[in-house]
């Protein structure tokens, strides 16, 4: 077919339409490798030793450089040793800071699901036309980045921030300690959280509530039995992955809480301080339990979802 | 609730059935359904506290005092001249061009990636679109440090390249995911179609594949763009004393001194990314590229 003169296209769009000198010899070997079994991975390829040489070896690099010994000054030997994970583990300082990131973590994944809940709800059960706008919102709070979002949050808690928000009320009294990380960080990651959890309440197959409609369910009980635990997989889905955002939280921890504990900036704190194997140590333990979630949040998506669900 | 056999198991299945008919979800005060009412002031609630952070740099961004004393202290616009002063032309400049840089690197490996796992049966299709995830899933800190040690073997930190390099793996996921939902939307009789005409492979693509999947292509370009200029953690481990991005320069700025050039350059950022969601709205709709 490559050779054939199609009816559809005429001389002069034909010669247009050819990459100069080599169209044959590509359009044969596009040919030929088109419905190999590998032709996919092939495509891929370029993609794939990206990822592996900018995803994969830093964490392999990471994983090793938090079992070197740290030598003053920026520099390690590489004597493998565990001293950096028990740096992390026993000592008060890095404890404190384990259980403040979980604990903050914790309560800011409970208020933002719960939060997140009625917008995804009203995204995915609303007329696009009408929605269209505050998707395009929340997305544009996504892309404006966590310092712009964190940087807000430092103006709205801090001292003789704006009358509106009630000064008296809050008058820098929540800058500065956990609990105004936390409600600053619920407030940074619940974009994901929603636009996660409507993405999941889109697949609910609104011919299922309106059976319940149709079998005599009042709104309420159609709700209740019928929205809700279809909604599971949702919830749990957007749970895991604003806990993982929650507990990696950057810039939101250094503007609200710098004397906070928590567990990001100290992985920065400590490659600024140049005690990179601690750093490194610190990351693993940040990374590891991020993508244990990841991953489990991916097994029991398939579970729980009725179609298989595939991607967050 | 019912007198079939398993009324039993039924009526324990839906406990409170009768409860729930109970609750009157019709009831009005003043003609406003209480429920409807009730609704959205919670959604207006969650929308303030989503968005409040935001609304308010921009009057911070005026104030006439520091960033504590909005509203308070007057109004001026000198802060947004500071950001024509030149450390921040210079960031502008070093974030510009290593963005770019990212963002043609995320749209050409993430559409093609995504290429494959849409139109290939491939036995690997949920590992290859897990790999496109992962770089969201794992926080930014630490795929940022583990860039640092990898990047500073190559002597890449500290420099557009190495930033741009940096950036992209955050920016590829968001350019995958634009050009897959749209490949998947996409209907493949029109290839089909052109083939049938006598149309070879390259043409196929050239006249039919690519304009279709330009909208697509649009958002990728968009989101990893904007991406790319507000991302704050990569580019702090891999930024260097000549090349300092607008993030980090933005960090610095308000740690250092709490004045409202931050809130200038952050409701500047603020807009870039509000236009760049416009822009894809308008074109493929955000929900289409993201939600799908």
């Amino acid at each position: 077919m490559a050779d054939e003169t199609g009816p559809g296209l005429s001389d002069a769009r034909r010669r247009i339409d050819r990459v100069p000198v080599v169209h044959d010899r590509v359009v044969r070997c596009l040919n030929r490798y088109k419905t190999r079994p590998y032709a996919g991975y092939l495509l891929a390829g370029p993609y794939l030793a990206y990822w592996f040489a900018l995803f994969l070896l830093p964490l392999v690099f990471t994983l090793i450089v938090s079992g070197y010994e740290n030598v003053a000054g920026g520099t390690v030997t590489a004597t493998l040793t565990l001293a950096n994970y028990a740096t992390v583990f026993a000592s008060d300082a890095y404890l404190r800071v384990l259980l403040v990131t979980v604990g903050v973590a914790t309560v800011a994944t409970l208020v933002a699901v719960a939060g997140a809940y009625p917008l995804a709800y009203f995204v995915a059960f609303s007329p696009r036309r009408r929605t269209g706008p505050l998707v395009a919102a929340l997305v544009a709070a996504l892309l404006a980045g966590s310092v712009v979002r964190a940087l807000g949050w430092f103006v709205l808690l801090g001292p003789g921030a704006p009358q509106s928000v009630g000064a008296e009320v809050l008058d820098g009294r929540l800058l500065h300690t956990s609990w105004g990380v936390t409600v600053a960080v619920a407030s940074v990651v619940l974009p994901v959280t929603v636009l996660v959890l409507a993405r999941s309440l889109r697949r609910v197959d609104a011919a299922l509530v309106e059976a319940a409609y149709a079998l005599g369910g009042s709104p309420l009980q159609s709700f209740v039995y019928v929205t809700v635990p279809l909604s599971v997989p949702g919830v749990v889905s957007a749970t895991v992955v604003t806990f993982v955002l929650s507990m990696g939280a950057f810039a939101v921890a250094v503007f609200v809480g710098p004397a906070v504990p928590m567990l990001a900036p100290a992985v920065y704190a400590s490659t600024a301080e140049t005690n990179w194997p601690l750093a490194a140590a610190l990351a693993v333990v940040l990374g590891g339990v991020s993508l244990a979630l990841a991953a489990v949040r991916g097994y029991a998506v398939a579970e729980l979802s009725v179609d298989g669900g595939d991607g967050p | 609730m019912s007198d079939d056999a398993d009324g039993a198991d039924r009526s324990r299945r839906f406990r409170f059935a009768g409860a729930l008919n109970r609750v009157d979800l019709s009831r009005a005060v003043g003609g406003v359904r209480v429920v409807r009412a009730a609704y959205a002031t919670l959604l207006g609630l969650v929308l303030a506290y989503l968005f409040g952070p935001l609304l308010v740099l921009l009057p911070a961004s005026v104030s006439a005092g520091d960033l504590h004393t909005v509203l308070t202290g007057g109004v001026t616009l000198s802060w947004y001249a500071n950001l024509l002063a030149r450390p921040w032309l210079e960031s502008l400049a070093v974030t510009v061009a290593y963005s770019l840089l990212s963002t043609v690197v995320a749209v050409a490996l993430g559409g093609s990636v995504a290429f494959a796992v849409e139109r290939f049966d491939l036995d690997l299709r949920r590992s290859l679109t897990a790999t496109t995830l992962w770089p969201l899933a794992l926080p930014q800190v630490v795929l940022g440090f583990g860039l640092f040690l990898v990047l500073g073997q190559y002597g890449l930190v500290g420099n557009t390249f190495g930033l741009a390099m940096a950036v992209s793996v955050f920016a590829t996921p968001f350019a995958s995911r634009s050009v897959a939902s749209r490949l998947r939307s996409l209907d493949r009789r029109f290839e089909e179609v052109a083939y049938t005409l006598g149309a070879d492979e390259v043409q196929t693509f050239a006249h039919v594949t690519l304009p279709a999947l330009a909208p697509g292509l649009f958002a990728a370009a968009a989101f990893a763009f904007v991406v790319s200029v507000t991302n704050l953690q990569l580019a702090l481990f891999l930024h260097g004393p000549g090349a300092v991005p607008l993030a980090v320069r933005l960090f610095d700025g308000a740690q250092t001194a709490a004045t409202p050039v931050a809130a200038a350059v952050a409701t500047v950022d603020v807009v870039v990314a509000v236009v760049a969601a416009a822009a894809v709205e308008r074109t493929v709709g955000v929900g289409e590229s993201l939600l799908r």
